[in-house]
């Protein structure tokens, strides 16, 4: 069996080092659509599934949901590449055949239950919000992006980016704030 | 207490079992709390999307540039590939002609070539198993390459008639140990009873086949894999060619 030369840990990917993002994606790929051809979806949609499947287990090592690898990556990749396959071929209306029933999937479902599948919709308040967080400077950008997706706190964010003090990252992050509302409001003014 | 480190806690994971009480309530009858909180919940979603957009940006850059290596390799060098393959080639079907007429196949270098552990995609290994601990412990051994405490525990689970995938597992560990006759039995069990690993064990079949020096059953289960099944189909004529 092929091994890892050094192992990708989960730090690395949390910190968002794009090699990690890139090796384990490289890695896993293969073995991914080699599971994925037997539904008989097309090569494009196996690679498309592939990088959602991808993306949310990516999402899930952020947010703290995968703690450690208690599993090896591609367990979990393909626990939640089997359930966006079965979305797929509902939404192609093929006819997901009983030897496919999830229930077969058995304990691999435990992955399956705690991640988030389902993308929603952004409500039309979010739009508007993703439109004006994208205006804001990339400082505030970053700031925010590491609290609210990284789950940094204050001290993370004082110690990462070499601010002088929490309560500097504290005013930095109200300012940032302070501007968002203000911008929606003018753009939005009842 | 302070409203914005209420906040601040419940987006940094730290509220403690009292400050969510008060939250709770503040969220209930605060509007102005509600709304401030609505506002960074909506701002964490949006982040998030935001990411997540990125993100698959960066894989597609990722599959444009394997795709591109592919074909790079392809144009640039397909001359040069073409004739080297062609000396080789002709090398290969020397060697092969006068190997055959001395001997059969090698068939260890076949299976070595194209034998490969099969992931562990059924069982994920968590912290908090409790009473699940006898395939917890056959997973974990399955995953670390300890194949003869793999076998032992997935034995155990079969007598305990725990059946579902798990002669396919103990095959590969089987496999993994040279225990080749063991390993056909197991897998026949799977064409019989494991739909879902109908596929896959047929292949593995042929190369426990292989292992064991069968040619004729190693060539009878590919031609049932090729003509019944898209796993490994490619490899599957490539080996029943160099079987011929």
């Amino acid at each position: 069996m092929k091994e890892a030369k050094t192992e990708i840990t989960l730090e690395d990917l949390r910190k968002g080092s794009d090699l990690a993002l890139k090796r384990v994606y490289e890695e896993n790929r293969d073995k991914f659509l080699n599971f994925a051809r037997r539904y008989h979806l097309s090569d494009e949609e196996n690679i498309d599934i592939y990088q959602d499947a991808y993306i949310i287990f990516y999402d899930n090592v952020m947010n703290g949901k995968v703690e450690s690898f208690t599993s090896s990556i591609a367990t979990y990749l393909f626990g939640i590449g089997k359930y966006l396959i079965f979305e797929r071929m509902k939404k192609n209306k093929k006819k997901v055949s009983s030897k496919y029933d999830l229930s077969v999937v058995g304990k691999e479902d435990e992955v399956v239950n705690g991640f988030e599948m389902e993308e929603q919709e952004l409500t039309p308040e979010q739009v508007l919000l993703k439109k004006h967080f994208g205006g804001l400077g990339q400082k505030c950008q970053e700031l925010l992006t590491l609290f609210y997706y990284r789950g940094y706190t204050i001290q993370d964010i004082m110690e990462a980016r070499d601010y002088n003090s929490e309560n500097v990252v504290k005013a930095a992050k109200s300012r940032c704030m302070k501007t968002l509302r203000e911008r929606i409001q003018a753009n939005n003014p009842d | 207490m302070d409203k914005e480190l209420l906040l601040y806690q419940y987006f940094a994971n730290q509220l403690t079992e009292d400050g969510q009480k008060i939250f709770n309530e503040l969220l209930q009858n605060d509007p102005d709390f509600k709304s401030q909180f609505e506002f960074e919940k909506n701002l964490k979603r949006v982040i998030n999307k935001k990411q997540k957009e990125n993100l698959k940006q960066k894989l597609i850059g990722f599959e444009k540039e394997i795709n591109s290596n592919d074909h790079n390799f392809d144009s640039k060098s397909s001359f040069k590939l073409w004739s080297m393959a062609a000396s080789l080639a002709l090398l290969i079907a020397l060697g092969w002609i006068a190997y055959n007429t001395l001997s059969g196949p090698d068939y260890d270098a076949l299976y070595a070539s194209n034998f490969e552990t099969y992931p562990n995609t059924v069982y994920t290994i968590t912290r908090s198993d409790g009473n699940q601990s006898l395939t917890r412990d056959a997973f974990a051994a399955y995953e670390a390459n300890h194949h003869e405490k793999a076998i032992a525990a997935f034995l155990d689970l079969r007598t305990k008639g725990e059946l579902a995938h798990v002669d396919f597992y103990l095959a590969q560990s089987y496999l993994n140990t040279g225990k080749n006759k063991e390993a056909i039995a197991a897998l026949k069990s799977v064409i019989l009873n494991d739909k879902e690993f109908k596929a896959e064990a047929h292949w593995y079949l042929a190369l426990a086949y292989l292992k064991s020096k069968d040619e004729v059953n190693a060539k009878a289960t590919l031609k049932n894999l090729v003509e019944n099944f898209d796993y490994k189909k490619e490899k599957a004529q490539t080996l029943l060619k160099a079987l011929d």
